[in-house]
């Protein structure tokens, strides 16, 4: 296994094709409002200098004297009227220019496919390294605990334990019951005031409780928490139900939107990162250097920020690149299933999902398909390469 | 051996418990309220109505779903909630009411005003006037329209509620004990009799739907699974012992390519170009095709063939290369040690030492991987299904969504997860069964 790291990354040892692609398709990605919109980045109209790309105003067109344009004149939602009904690449297109050309033809309703599949991009790396990210500090945190905590090692007073409890059942029961927290109509600094109030009382309350209990001799007693058995339970739940059901049900609750659907990508994609994590600190908990850690009488989280989580994470890190791989896959398949984010969000499940109504506009199937299975060859090539 | 057994049972019924929690919770925490959905079903038959005579079809509804009963064993809400003291479900009215009970502080009070107006209906005066005030949460707006209305019931209730602001109530929990007769002790119970309930679409039962729909996911997984190990295992172990051959490399990058291609997107092409009439129409586009009574056996084998062809293609190619990868990693793990190297100096066969000694010991994996790709292959029963029409569980679970039929939604999940615990649970036992060197200490995990 390769140490990964910054200088190994920035040094671009053995770039291939793989690294070169998706470093593109994460440029794209990022810039990918200034390269396809259908406003001028820069306008310069009277002596003014205005910047109609960043203002929310209709561009009004052909009034400026000097514009600067992106790469392509189109949004990967404006309407071009006059190519509807999917004008091929190749067909003839009626365009001002050749600037105005569709490179890639059009959709049914005339959008431009090249806008919309720099705008998918877009959307692809917020998802999978949105998603990835949240998944990765849940597994990271939650796999980290569980293997070095393990079922015996964490012991914890009885008294603190159960205030502890207390606390927490408090507040998972009462808060989400009794802030309105659903209601729009309340201004949120009350409803957060509340949330701040109810949790300070609750902390009030189980500090009682420790301060009472603790002066009784049977709760003074330590016990071990067995953190393994309860993290691996939650895990083996979360991986009962099959990812895709998993998600839909989630997106009935929360209505899928851009950002909700990374979020619910990142909840369900977690177990893997977590269990992956659990091994991994289980094996370095074996280690020497973690043993005299303890015989030098570091503290726990002296050892698990410096020595632990340094040498656990870098496999992790590897297994990211799948990980962002599988997030993306879901994501255009869920698209693709017209149960992504809603018609305003262009993705590439969702240009492949538009094919499916006429067969006879390859284009719309074959450039989104190809660019999905570039992009998740290449990241599969690059974990592959990395964890060899 | 039966000790693991019992153990691994034991921490079954937990999961299973867990699970159906999990899911109960998710149904009911879903948004688009099923009640809205039936009622505009009732609605369309009949011109406008007015709030009460809604209550009363809401309540029929709930009657007939068994959502007149509290969700869950006991309710955390704000003492000034109105639910505390009266049941309102009308999605018209209940965000109203809500929110006056809660600026008010007094939830008695405020279901007093509800129940003085659901009177005032009962007597049939006004309606119009009735049906705005129901809307109204500014206490000026209110006034006015209770002017015109001139009920002194609902005038006194009004001022009641007016002159008894209590907002500290806001603050202040109320837990409310329900007892057994809930939803969700109601709903345990008739799954463990094995009655799912019955779906808001079509008020079919659940487990029918489910059965019929289970039966082909279930036969085609199990196809899949066979045909990818039919083609993987092979194809691993020859790439296996002939590593780093040009035939091994190539296999290697090909699978490799494989696993990169989302189906969704290789089924839809493969469905254009092989089954529209531009291009080769060779199979059919769609279901799994029409089966008389007059069709003989190989008749019938042939339209399966037909028909089922793509779909288990898709389904197969991605697990053929996971499969793949692993049976070659743990072949060449054990044809690099020392038996096999014993085995070949004693000058046995290829075929022996490669199917008898090696492949039986990198075999073991095998196991677990099939049950890893278990959950994998009903999630891809959804593109599949979804694009080849096939009335399996996916497409069950996309209709079930656009409709917003949860009842069948959630108890999809719940079979779901029962069926993949069950995998996992019979892979873990025939791990330990079949492999006498794992420590059955740890291994549940």
């Amino acid at each position: 296994m390769k140490k990964l790291s910054l200088k190994y990354i920035l040094l671009f040892r053995s770039f291939s094709f793989s690294n070169w692609f998706i470093l593109a398709i994460l440029v794209i990605g990022v810039l990918a409002p200034f390269l396809a919109n259908d406003k001028p980045i820069i306008s310069i109209q009277n002596h003014n200098i205005s910047f109609p790309f960043f203002s929310n105003e209709k561009y009004l067109e052909n009034t400026a004297a000097f514009e600067v344009w992106p790469l392509i004149p189109y949004h990967s939602q404006s309407l071009d009227f006059k190519n509807m009904n999917s004008v091929g690449p190749f067909e003839e297109q009626v365009v001002p220019s050749l600037y105005y050309r569709h490179w890639l033809g059009t959709d049914e309703l005339g959008r431009d496919l090249l806008a919309g599949l720099i705008h998918g991009c877009h959307t692809a790396i917020w998802v999978g390294f949105g998603a990835m990210a949240i998944a990765l500090i849940i597994g990271v945190f939650l796999g980290g605990i569980a293997g070095y905590f393990g079922d015996s090692t964490y012991r914890i007073h009885k008294a603190k334990w159960i205030s502890c409890l207390a606390f927490l059942l408090l507040t998972a029961l009462f808060i989400p019951n009794l802030i309105p927290w659903n209601w729009a109509e309340i201004p949120f600094i009350e409803k957060a005031t509340q949330t701040i109030l109810f949790t300070m009382l609750f902390l009030f309350l189980s500090a009682v409780l420790y301060f009472i209990l603790n002066r009784f001799q049977a709760y003074k007693k330590s016990i071990s928490i067995p953190v393994d058995l309860i993290i691996s339970r939650c895990i083996e739940i979360m991986e009962t139900i099959p990812l895709l059901f998993l998600i839909i049900a989630l997106s009935a609750i929360f209505s899928p939107s851009y950002w909700s659907l990374i979020g619910i990508i990142g909840i369900s994609s977690w177990t893997s990162i977590a269990k992956f994590m659990r091994a991994e600190v289980l094996k370095i908990r074996q280690k020497d250097y973690v043993e005299s850690g303890f015989a030098l009488g570091l503290s726990n989280i002296q050892i698990m920020k410096n020595h632990v989580l340094p040498n656990a994470l870098n496999p992790i890190y590897i297994n990211l690149s799948f990980g962002i791989a599988a997030a993306i896959l879901i994501e255009a398949t869920l698209s693709f299933l017209g149960l992504g984010m809603g018609v305003e969000q262009v993705s590439w499940g969702s240009i492949l999902a538009s094919s499916r109504a006429d067969y006879t506009s390859w284009w719309l199937a074959v450039y989104p398909g190809v660019l999905l299975f570039l992009t998740l060859y290449s990241l599969n090539q690059i974990g592959d390469k990395l964890s060899k | 051996m039966l000790q693991y057994l019992l153990k691994r049972i034991a921490l079954f019924i937990p999961t299973l418990l867990l699970l159906s929690l999990l899911v109960f919770g998710l149904s009911k925490m879903s948004t688009g309220d099923p009640i809205q959905v039936l009622l505009e079903d009732f609605k369309s038959n009949q011109s406008t109505i007015n709030v009460e005579q809604e209550n009363k079809i809401i309540q029929e509804i709930k009657v007939k779903y068994g959502l007149d009963k509290p969700a869950f064993y006991f309710a955390i809400r704000r003492s000034s909630d109105i639910q505390n003291y009266c049941s309102i479900e009308n999605p018209r009215t209940n965000k109203n009411f809500n929110q006056l009970a809660y600026s008010y502080g007094n939830g008695e009070k405020t279901a007093a005003f509800y129940r003085a107006i659901l009177q005032g209906y009962v007597q049939k005066e006004k309606e119009q006037t009735l049906d705005l005030l129901v809307l109204k949460q500014d206490a000026e707006e209110i006034e006015q329209l209770l002017n015109i209305i001139d009920n002194e019931n609902i005038t006194s209730a009004w001022l009641d509620l007016k002159n008894n602001k209590t907002r500290y109530a806001n603050y202040i929990p109320h837990v409310q004990w329900n007892g057994f007769n809930n939803q969700y002790h109601q709903w345990l119970t008739n799954v463990l009799k094995g009655n799912l309930g019955q779906s808001y679409f079509d008020n079919k039962p659940i487990a029918t739907k489910i059965k019929d729909a289970l039966e082909w996911t279930l036969i085609l997984s199990l196809i899949s699974i066979f045909v990818a190990l039919l083609i993987a295992i092979p194809a691993g172990v020859y790439a296996a012992t002939h590593e780093n051959s040009k035939t091994d490399q190539f296999l290697s990058k090909l699978f490799f390519v494989f696993y990169s291609i989302p189906n969704f997107w290789l089924a839809s092409l493969l469905l254009v170009f092989f089954t529209s009439n531009e291009y080769f129409n060779w199979f059919p586009g769609y279901g799994v095709g029409d089966i008389s009574n007059a069709n003989s056996l190989w008749e019938i084998i042939l339209i399966r063939v037909q028909h089922l062809f793509l779909p288990v293609f898709i389904w197969t190619y991605g697990s053929i290369a996971f499969v793949f990868k692993q049976v070659r990693n743990s072949m060449i793990q054990q044809w690099n040690s020392d038996y096999v190297k014993t085995a070949k100096a004693k000058g046995l066969k290829q075929q022996t030492i490669v199917w008898k000694h090696a492949f039986r010991n990198a075999s073991f994996p095998l196991i677990t991987i099939v049950g890893n790709i278990l959950p994998a292959i009903f999630s891809g029963s959804f593109i599949i299904e979804y694009i080849f029409s096939i009335p399996g569980m996916g497409m069950l679970t996309i209709q079930a969504f656009n409709t917003r039929d949860y009842p069948v939604l959630f108890s999809i999940i719940l079979i779901m997860g029962f069926l993949t615990v069950l995998g996992l649970l019979i892979t873990d036992v025939l791990y330990a069964w079949n492999d006498p060197r794992i420590k059955l200490k740890k291994s549940f995990n």
